[in-house]
């Protein structure tokens, strides 16, 4: 079976990276995964987007810290993630993987346009 | 104020998932949790939280199954072992007991000699003794472990059911509903006691 490039994200991954990116200073759990479940039209659950977030902060493409407690959410603080150098090299990396991958295309799928 | 399901959340915690992880993934939950009851009412809320904490639960599972070491490996099956010790403790007593009303229970003498005919009633009442065996060894499996008794209970369960259909499958004697349906049974009972468990504490436990 083919192997994926070394260091290549996984979908999720990436619809997360690019995320905190967009969100910035309003990168918390809850945020993103509103964020990614509007454009994606996925409902991810919260378990999900938090496995995937602590994956990513694992492999050093995000960094967090924690906010003072909240009543709102029973006295429990909120993670904010923000991307690191990593990250925003591996969103760079797989921009230009992704338009390399769609070169040509445009001709194929819009011959009236050509 | 309205308060998430103090039952959900406990469920949650008890599957030993690291602190910090469990922490800010049932701080998300009670947020948006408080803000589906202020906008749909308190019990569509209740229900949106009984469906995510389930959708959630594997997902912290796997984040305890990471987190287990060498030693944190050898802890578990000492535990599970313990609670199967118990469980065949209290099998013996109950056979010697309900020997005395002339009911053999285990599966050879029920089916495999002929003694008894594997009717539907007996098959139902094996599996019956089945379930509570299973709920026995969950509750056991989940007493004996403070951190992670849920996920305790479940490896448990896991590790009952396929043995069970290992043995089954290496001496089988029995109906194909029993060879089909015991191990099941046994995987839910255990899964249920271990529930019954962590519900039954949730007083102790509770924040």
């Amino acid at each position: 079976m083919p192997r994926s490039p070394s260091g290549a994200l996984g979908q999720l991954e990436l619809t997360i990276l690019l995320a905190v990116a967009r969100l910035d200073a309003d990168a918390h759990g809850l945020a993103i995964r509103r964020d990614i479940s509007a454009r994606t039209k996925h409902d991810y659950s919260v378990g999900a987007v938090y496995t995937t977030l602590q994956r990513l902060e694992n492999k050093g493409l995000l960094s967090s810290f924690t906010s003072d407690p909240l009543p709102v959410r029973g006295g429990r603080s909120r993670r904010h993630f923000q991307l690191t150098t990593a990250g925003r090299r591996a969103i760079r990396d797989a921009e230009r993987r992704a338009a390399s991958l769609w070169a040509g295309i445009g001709r194929t799928l819009h011959p009236e346009r050509a | 104020m309205t308060t998430p399901p103090r039952a959900a959340e406990q469920l949650l915690q008890a599957l030993g998932a690291n602190s910090e992880f469990a922490d800010v993934l049932l701080g998300d939950l009670a947020e948006e949790f408080a803000e589906r009851a202020a906008r749909d009412g308190e019990p569509a809320a209740r229900r949106w939280y009984w469906i995510e904490a389930t959708r959630s639960a594997p997902h912290l599972l796997a984040n305890w199954m990471q987190r287990i070491d060498g030693p944190g490996c050898r802890r578990l099956a000492r535990t599970v072992g313990t609670a199967y010790l118990h469980v065949a403790v209290v099998t013996l007593i109950a056979i010697v007991v309900a020997s005395s009303f002339a009911f053999v229970m285990t599966d050879s003498a029920l089916f495999g000699s002929g003694r008894l005919h594997a009717t539907t009633g007996t098959v139902s009442v094996f599996l019956g003794l089945a379930t509570a065996q299973g709920m026995l060894g969950g509750y056991f499996a989940a007493r004996l472990d403070r951190d992670a008794p849920l996920a305790c209970a479940t490896v448990l369960a896991l590790v009952w059911c396929v043995l069970g259909f290992a043995i089954y499958a290496i001496v089988g004697s029995a109906p194909v509903a029993v060879r089909l349906l015991h191990p099941l049974v046994l995987l839910l009972g255990a899964i249920t006691g271990g529930l019954v468990r962590v519900t039954s504490t949730r007083g102790a436990t509770a924040r």
